[in-house]
């Protein structure tokens, strides 16, 4: 029975093992030593946890600036998720009387979403909208999809950030009037955002839309995002250029263990009560930070543009948003598996009595209890090496190429990244402070 | 004791790995998988095109008007769909089908030129002078094929529909007029069990 419960509860400690050693090599900015220490532990992540093991890795080769690899492992981490969907009868059983560890990891609903905002900034940085793209329109069906299964009731509907991304990516392009529908699903999603989770939409959100409305000849919108603080815009010259600085900021939430309890009374109306074991999404990463950025010609250091970062997704917020829009199938489905426990040791029991040993009988008993109450686990497994919150500045400069300077206003993060921007194109510069 | 034979069913479950098997299939044997853009899509989609636009009036009209046979190049193929598409390969799909329909000629696309023109300058400096091929010679096209793949997904549960539309456009080069638009549509339905044992 111990070897028994050993299985059982090794997959999750030894993952924390792991993100002990990994955590310290992402906060530092080493990503080639946490990437070391993730492909090393290729057997505890295992089979149930391979999506994990991918999106991982797929996630700090993207910090390590190594688009290819990372969109490899993001893509293949994708595709086993597509499969995930067929859900394995038997193991659903098993799930049902030990814990929902057993059951392969396919990531939260949000996770699933941005995959494909690393898939596009990937393909992004390497300056192929045209994949970039691709990825934006797998997010906007992966988001159809989640609300039609939750028939609208979800509060993750909408990914603002993505909307924003697929934007900007649109009229890089070329493509205004796809980048200005994009543009006003952000701004709607901010609009939610700002009353869930305080997150209003970046000032620039609203010069994007009166450009791209102006651009469009919608003159009834763009007098409308004027008066609601965007800068008017007249077409001079050829379409401008923009540097979209995407700023990662601090370690993303971890999920921990809540235990509650739930009683149910027997046909006799006797109560019993059981432990159950819910995952909960715990911050890491607390506040905010602000962020200068500044944009240097390379040919002379002379100033060519400078800004302020602005929050544009709390990805602890949303996380917390997504597990609550299925805890109650969560909390369903624990309550069920406390009773089903609660009878099999209750058959156990009844055979442990027949025996005559009454000592081995009550040591039985307490057995068989520890037992149910050390399967009772709520599935820990969290896709940890996302950051706490992406940042976003967007600045106008003519095209170049250029120094982006970054600079938290603390003192305590500075980055410097090279960028060439094209004539009426976006450059997409993303850097990461994982402090 | 039941927890240790729920334990020994859940290693069992996850040892139970699926085994590789490899089988040779002739190159143009219809294999859907995923229900993506695949080989065949790209191979039934560029020869329906490029019969469609060869039987069109405008190849007659310019052979006789110009007393020649129209030079043809490949542009870009845009894919605005939501997947990733080897356009590269449908791209030379197309071209394969309009060199093999030996009704019009075919130039070389922009990268290929690049490396013919690099060849073209060694040979001034290190080609014998009877075999030194000579500058501003190259064939420039008459006309250019482009387009784009897009795709309109519906889904439910399990069930999906994909639709692919591929939209060719044939555009006179010295003109900008368009001799021709072609389309061709893709259905896919593709079901996906919500359950295995």
């Amino acid at each position: 029975m111990a070897a028994a419960l050993s299985v059982l509860t090794v997959s999750c400690s030894g993952l924390r093992d792991i993100y002990r050693d990994v955590d310290v090599s992402v906060a530092r900015g080493r990503y080639a030593e946490a990437i070391e220490q993730i492909s090393d532990s290729k057997q505890v992540y295992g089979e149930k946890s391979s999506v994990l093991y991918k999106l991982d890795l797929g996630m700090l080769y993207h910090y390590d600036s190594r688009p290819d690899s990372s969109t490899r492992w993001f893509l293949d981490a994708e595709r086993e998720i597509d499969v995930l969907y067929t859900k394995s009868v038997s193991l659903a059983a098993v799930s049902m009387l030990l814990n929902d560890s057993v059951l392969p990891f396919e990531g939260e609903d949000f996770e699933k979403v941005l995959i494909n905002v690393f898939l596009a900034l990937n393909f992004a940085m390497k300056g192929d909208e045209e994949g970039a793209l691709v990825e934006a329109r797998k997010a906007d069906l992966k988001l159809r999809e989640t609300t039609s299964r939750y028939e609208g009731k979800n509060g993750y509907q909408e990914d603002a950030f993505v909307r924003y991304i697929a934007g900007a990516l649109y009229e890089s392009a070329g493509e205004i009037n796809d980048a200005f529908i994009s543009y006003k699903r952000s701004f709607e999603a901010y609009r939610q955002y700002e009353k869930v989770f305080g997150t209003g939409a970046p000032p620039f959100l609203l010069d994007d839309l009166v450009r791209t409305a102006t651009l469009m000849g919608f003159t009834e919108e763009a007098s409308e995002y004027v008066r609601l603080g965007g800068a008017p815009y007249r077409r001079v010259g050829p379409r401008p250029s923009s540097v979209l600085v995407v700023l990662y900021v601090g370690p993303g939430p971890t999920k921990e263990e809540i235990r509650t309890s739930v009683s149910i009374p027997d046909t006799s109306g006797t109560l019993h009560t059981f432990q159950i074991a819910l995952p909960a999404f715990v911050p890491r990463f607390r506040g905010t930070r602000e962020y200068d950025v500044e944009v240097l010609k390379t040919s002379d250091s002379s100033f060519a543009a400078s800004g302020r970062t602005a929050l544009a997704e709390d990805i602890t917020a949303l996380a917390q948003q997504s597990l609550d829009d299925r805890i109650g199938l969560i909390y369903l489905k624990s309550g069920g598996r406390a009773l089903l426990k609660f009878l099999a040791a209750e058959a156990v029991k009844s055979e442990l009595n027949k025996k005559e040993d009454k000592t081995l009988n009550v040591l039985g008993s307490i057995a068989v209890d520890l037992l149910v109450g050390a399967t009772e686990q709520a599935d820990l497994r969290t896709w940890r090496t996302l950051p706490a919150q992406f940042q976003l500045a967007r600045l106008e400069v003519p095209p170049g190429e250029f120094l982006v300077n970054v600079r938290a206003s603390d003192g305590g993060y500075t980055a410097e990244k090279p960028v060439r921007v094209a004539q009426g194109r976006t450059a997409f510069v993303v850097v990461d402070d994982p402090r | 004791m039941f927890i240790a034979a729920l334990a020994a069913t859940v290693l069992l479950l996850a040892g139970c790995g699926s085994s590789r098997t490899v089988e040779r299939v002739d190159a143009d044997t219809i294999i859907d998988l995923s229900g993506d853009w695949n080989d065949t899509d790209s191979r039934l989609v560029a020869q329906e095109m490029i019969t469609d636009v060869l039987s069109r009036p405008w190849l007659g009209e310019f052979k006789g008007e110009k007393q020649r046979t129209p030079d043809v190049i490949v542009g870009t193929i845009r894919n605005r769909s939501s997947e990733h598409i080897a356009t590269t390969a449908f791209i030379k799909n197309l071209e394969r089908e309009l060199i093999n329909s030996a009704r019009v000629n075919f130039v070389a696309n922009k990268e290929e030129r690049e490396e013919v023109r690099d060849e073209r300058a060694d040979q001034q400096e290190n080609a014998s002078e009877e075999s030194v091929k000579r500058f501003q010679q190259e064939a420039g096209a008459d006309f250019m094929l482009q387009g784009d793949i897009t795709t309109i997904v519906d889904q439910e549960g399990g069930d999906r529909v994909k639709y692919y539309q591929v939209n060719m456009e044939l555009v006179n080069i010295e003109t900008n007029r368009k001799a021709w638009i072609g389309e061709k549509k893709i259905k896919k339905f593709i079901s996906q069990s919500g359950s295995k044992f």
